[in-house]
């Protein structure tokens, strides 16, 4: 029995006496005891630093304060700042440069930040990372946050950021909430009567189940339930399966295994779900499981993705470790392009597994309302509509017309969240069983073994080129790391996401791509943030880098005699994409000038002058995304259409409404998808609101992943306010006496072309709604939906150029300079743009140095368990990155924009390790950790 | 969690032992931060905790005559922040200002790094480079005899330590991406006839080379340094980093140390 004390505490200004627990954390107290929920915990070790409050005007982590060593003291919250209106100074500095994305870290680092503030503010950004070096963020890669701290610690007024075309002066729409720390993230969420779930993991890698033995169980008081995989089969549930359908090369479909939701038999990876405990409280749930003593009679697990073909089976019903094996291209030309080539170079290259790692956990909470027979699911996910289906048609739990999944704020997500995982569905059926709602957030471990995992390819890579240095073919041959199960998306990221962009913006007129899909005893993998087309482009860049050094031409000049050009466009590859807009040569000249790549020996004769050893790396990318024209996702396998739907609404009193079937987990769609209703129907942006991410009151949507929002979503968007631009006219032109086509629009007026008459379209929408002088035929009312299939992918495109200096030494390198050079076509908020890019070329930095999920081969127990195994960067690992943009607009959306999601984490990977070749020489592979790094100098030193 | 776990705040040396005595499974808490981790996994069992923060004897940091004091209680942060601790021993301020983050440094107390079981701290390379007395409740022990005897008895209590003043002194520890805990981490010292050279790392104490401070006495120059002054039977290959790269690391760090205290 926890023994209670009675705790003292002012809170922002306010005392508090109440009663606590001895043992429970400062953390758990303000969340769950006092409702303070802008104090959010992160992780399970202290390293993340989202839980951060001030003590004492003290800076510390409230997950490793228990409440009672707070007694008499005096706490400060993000809840605290707020000086004479809603946001302090620096939260304003935060907003207009916008520091913060998902918003769910931002409570935190604004409390660190005040604390540094406070003591000594040094606008310098090196101290100021440095003292960031206790928050981690995922989504903005630091920049912005220290450049907001830097203008706060120089006194400066929160300025208006540069207004582009359409961008919105004041910060983003989200960050009045999410500044003061009241986003609303899933685990904030308390229902009436809640309960609290729990599961047991599987401790071993791959085994069966002897016995499940609950006896320690009736040493706790408030377990209301065990479930296991038998209650699930009896209530028929069935697990959702892969969405997308690869044919293997012998013509048969791909050997499909799904996670069950529940495996009380059988398992297959460290941390799948066995069985799922409900208690009164999150306390005795995790209590709960630790106390639950599993036999396992284990298995040896097969680990190694190099040798599992010749491993035992993962599953037993299959022959082989192999889901498919898939081919796309043409196997003879290429042959014949490799035959008669003038120089060939081949080599391995290996993309490391990753995990998301968003701040944010998992959570759902899930709740069935007996009175009315419907559910709601409160989800972490990026798409709600998905979810419903799914939860209706593929796991059973009941008509999609009684399933409500509501999903407010996300806290970053990076691919992780779009999948129907097993621990959501099983929430909203227990809260039937148990007749109450039901509630689990992951704790940070549970997370790194729960989440889908990314990346982790062993490719057999070769490029043929001719005389003149022309690349002629690329022939890849890849063993794709499934996991123990194939997840949703896991069949299509390693094969058409991965293979149709083995050309990069090269001129290739031959590819062909084999690719083995193959089991292991580790969690499944699926999209993670780039999903295929950061392997191919590591795969491309890193080949035309090695063709380079070989043929002694340098890297630029080899991949300028290749680039496709402007004349070109629209371009078809060889792998079946239509590059329908770019200019390639544009981004790539203009990287070279701002990365002064021409006059990089002097710098780097410096370096070595100190001992140092410097290296520049390229990296040329073009990605197919803003996923995507529904039927080309057809014959490539989909089970479902990939448009987007928006309704765009005015309310009585001329107020809008948009309405769209996409999500965020941080991306700012209520401030760009405001921005476009306003350009296109000439309203405000402080009388437009935006709501998404809950079925009950949005239009089916497909979500977001795949830099789709803006392009598919915004899109959806533009063809809706159009709509009512079109019925506006009808109306005006009733009120004119005249025909339609005789009326015009801009800027929110309709006025007669051959004459005085104008009137606002707040005037026709009160009309629209009063309609008692109204043209015949037309329906009362301002407001419509549309739905949007696109008609091609898009093709963002760029060049990022990475320079590094290394310690020989010690191995560690530093990047000292990046530049990235993007063509997005248009761009409605430059700094969200920006900020996509910082975040998403952390997280390739991140995978070239830094980033790696560990399994023990002989136990297949995953090591990297905590942020202190996996290296996800910190603000003084980074530098700050030079960012610019090049323009062809999108030919085919009537934004004319391009995706610009994932572009980061595609180009970042192989500028940084192409700058690392160029340093030693040598290629080491990923993460090029300091002792790998230590070792290949050591090794071509001792060779040389 | 089935213990109860009562919580105390005692105001006195004499009161925290007291309370010790009395109890069952007791634990001292000094900021606590790994302890209170712990405890929210189910790792610890304990009876009471007795919290240390508001015992003002365990507080303090001054200089008298050829040693500087620092009270165990006093936090990481603190002891980075004192203008007597910057002005006396500089290269104690390098080393507190840091370990960890901003955060933890502002929990963190040396006694409870120094008597944490679970980690190496950085400290445990000053103790030993610079020759400190580590008084207790129940003894005062050198450093060099503290990690032979394996650290704390049962219900002792670090009130203070006492480090010698160097002439000169530099710490530099080579860190992993994920985590500011060493990898491996060196201390070197000068004194007016001798010096030190102590070495921290992943291994669970830090350890002096006598050999090497042999030879810097002779001539102090990176370039006496040779890997046979090393006990290499003190490293040993791990996950994070293979025995041949802790020793390069070692002999990195040593060799910049020595430039530095040149």
């Amino acid at each position: 029995m926890d023994v209670d004390s009675p705790l003292d505490i002012v809170i922002n200004g306010k005392a508090h006496a109440i009663n606590v627990s001895n043992v429970d954390t400062l953390l758990t107290v303000l969340r769950d005891d006092l409702g303070v929920k802008s104090v959010r915990g992160g992780c399970d070790s202290a390293q993340c630093g989202s839980c951060t409050v001030l003590l004492d005007g003290k800076s510390v982590k409230s997950c490793s304060v228990l409440a009672l060593q707070a007694n008499g003291r005096d706490v400060v919250t993000v809840d605290g700042l707020a000086e004479a209106d809603r946001h302090s100074s620096l939260q304003n500095h935060f907003s207009t440069q916008h520091a913060l994305q998902c918003g769910f870290c931002t409570p935190g680092m604004l409390l660190k930040a005040s604390e540094y503030l406070a003591q000594n503010p040094d606008p310098d950004p090196a101290r100021i990372r440095q003292q960031l070096r206790g928050n981690l963020c995922r989504c903005t890669g630091y920049q912005n946050i220290v450049r907001a701290i830097s203008s706060a610690a120089m006194g400066e007024e929160s300025e208006q950021p540069d207004s582009g075309s359409l961008s919105t002066p004041l910060g983003r729409v989200e960050d009045s909430r999410l500044l003061c720390g009241e986003g609303t993230f899933t685990d904030d969420i308390e229902l009436p009567g809640q309960l609290y779930a729990s599961f047991l993991r599987s401790e071993v890698a791959s085994g069966e189940i002897k016995e499940i033995d609950l006896t320690a169980l009736k040493e706790l008081d408030g377990v209301s339930d065990v479930f296991t995989e038998q209650d699930v089969l009896s209530d028929g549930l069935k697990s959702p399966s892969c969405s997308w359908q690869i044919m293997d090369v012998s013509g048969e479909p791909m050997r499909a295994k799904s996670r069950p939701l529940l495996s009380s038999k059988k398992v297959k990876y460290v941390g799948q779900p066995i069985a799922m405990i409900v208690a009164t409280t999150r306390k005795v749930a995790q209590q709960a499981v630790r106390k639950i003593k599993v036999h396992y009679d284990e298995s040896r697990p097969v680990i190694d993705l190099n040798s599992a073909l010749k491993s035992r089976l993962v599953h037993e019903a299959l022959d082989s470790n192999t889901a498919f094996n898939w081919q796309l291209g043409d196997e003879e030309a290429v042959q014949q392009a490799f035959s008669c080539a003038d120089h060939v170079t081949s080599m391995q290259i290996v993309n490391n597994r990753l995990i998301a790692a968003p701040l944010e956990t998992r959570a759902a909470n899930g709740k069935y309302d007996e009175a009315t027979g419907r559910y709601t699911l409160y989800a972490t996910t990026q798409n709600p509509h998905i979810l419903r289906r799914v939860l209706a048609e593929e796991v059973g739990i009941a008509s999609e017309h009684q399933i409500d999944v509501v999903s407010k704020d996300v806290g970053g997500s990076f691919g992780s969240k779009i999948f129907v995982y097993g621990e959501e569905c099983l929430c909203l059926w227990a809260s039937r069983k148990l007749k109450a709602p039901v509630k689990w957030s992951a704790t940070r471990a549970e997370s790194f073994a729960a989440d889908v995992h990314g990346r982790d390819h062993l490719t057999e890579a070769a490029i043929a080129l001719d005389r003149d240095a022309r690349i002629t073919a690329i022939k890849v041959n890849t063993l794709a790391n499934l996991g123990a199960y194939l997840s949703p998306f896991g069949s299509l990221v390693p094969t058409y996401n991965y293979a149709m962009m083995l050309v990069g913006p090269y001129s290739i007129p031959n590819v062909v791509a084999d690719v083995t899909g193959v089991y292991t005893n580790t969690s499944p993998v699926d999209a993670y943030r780039g999903a295929g087309r950061p392997e191919a482009t590591f795969v491309v860049e890193t080949l035309i880098d090695g063709a380079a050094s070989e043929l002694g031409l340098d890297p630029s000049e080899l991949r300028s005699r290749n680039l496709v050009q402007p004349e070109q466009i629209p371009y078809q590859t060889p792998t079946g994409l239509v590059f329908d807009s770019g200019d390639f040569p544009a981004h790539f000249e203009k990287a070279l000038e701002r990365a002064q790549y021409f006059s990089f020996k002097e710098r780097q004769q410096e370096s070595l002058k100190q001992g140092k050893r410097r290296g520049i790396g390229i990296s040329n990318y073009v990605e197919a995304c803003a996923i995507g024209p529904s039927a080309i996702a057809g014959v490539l396998g989909a089970d479902y259409g990939l448009w987007e739907s928006a309704t765009v609404r005015f309310l009585p009193t001329a107020k809008l409404e948009v309405v769209t079937g996409s999500h965020s987990q941080g991306q700012g769609h209520e401030t760009t998808f405001a921005q476009v209703a306003s350009s296109v129907l000439g309203v405000s942006l402080e009388d437009i609101s935006v709501l998404h991410g809950d079925t009950r009151c949005t239009p089916v949507g497909m979500g977001t992943y795949g830099s789709r929002s803006l392009s598919v979503g915004g899109s959806a968007v533009v063809l809706a306010a159009k709509k009512l631009v079109e019925k506006g006219r009808a109306i005006a032109a009733h009120c004119f006496n005249c025909q339609s086509s005789g009326v015009e629009f801009a800027s929110g007026v309709f006025k007669r072309a051959d004459g005085e008459d104008q009137i606002t379209i707040q005037e026709i929408v009160r009309i629209a709604h009063a309609p008692h002088n109204y043209p015949e035929d037309l329906e009362p009312g301002m407001e419509a939906t549309a739905f949007y299939d696109p008609k091609n992918f898009t093709y963002p495109s760029g060049t990022h150029i990475c320079e590094v200096e290394i310690d020989p030494e010690t191995g560690s390198v530093a990047v000292v300079n990046y530049t990235a050079v993007d063509d997005f076509g248009v761009v409605v908020n430059e700094p969200i743009v920006e900020g996509q890019l910082h975040g998403g070329i952390a997280q390739g930095v991140g995978q070239a140095l830094w980033e790696h999920v560990k399994y023990d081969y002989e136990t297949g127990n995953l090591i990297s368990d905590s942020f202190n195994e996996y290296a996800v960067p910190r603000a003084e690992s980074l530098p700050s990155f030079d960012i610019s943009f090049t323009e062809t607009p999108c030919e085919h959306n009537p934004l004319g924009v391009k995706g610009c999601g994932e572009s980061g984490a595609i180009a970042a990977p192989p500028a940084v390790m192409n700058a690392i070749y160029s340093a030693l020489g040598e290629r080491v592979s990923m993460p090029a950790t300091p002792e790998k790094v230590w070792r290949c100098i050591k090794r071509s030193a001792g060779s040389s | 969690m089935n213990i109860s776990s009562t919580f105390h705040s005692p105001e006195t040396i004499a009161d925290a032992e007291a309370i010790y005595r009395e109890s069952k499974h007791p634990i001292y808490l000094g900021g606590g931060q790994e302890l209170v981790l712990r405890l929210q996994h189910d790792l610890e069992h304990v009876s009471d905790l007795i919290e240390l923060s508001n015992i003002s004897e365990l507080n303090g940091i001054y200089a008298e005559g050829p040693t500087l004091s620092i009270g165990a209680g006093e936090t990481h942060a603190a002891i980075a922040g004192s203008a007597v601790v910057a002005q006396k021993v500089p290269v104690l301020s390098e080393l507190a200002s840091n370990i960890g983050d901003s955060q933890t440094r502002n929990r963190g107390t040396i006694g409870g790094a120094i008597a944490s079981k679970t980690r190496s701290s950085d400290w445990n390379a000053a103790l030993l480079a610079l020759e400190a007395m580590i008084h207790t409740t129940k003894n005062s022990h050198m450093a060099e005899d503290y990690f032979a005897k394996g650290g704390l008895t049962e219900g002792e209590l670090i009130t203070k330590i006492c480090f010698e003043i160097p002439s000169k002194g530099i710490y530099l520890k080579h860190t992993r991406a994920s985590s500011t805990d060493a990898v491996v981490g060196v201390l070197v010292t000068r004194f007016e006839k001798r010096c030190r050279v102590a070495i921290v790392g992943h291994q669970r104490v830090a350890f002096l080379c006598p050999s090497l401070e042999a030879a810097l006495v002779s001539r102090f120059h990176q370039d006496v340094y040779d890997h046979s002054y090393i006990p290499a039977d003190r490293f040993s290959h791990r996950a994070e980093a293979s025995l041949d790269y802790q020793l390069n690391l070692v002999e990195v760090l040593c060799k910049k140390a020595i430039r530095g205290c040149a």
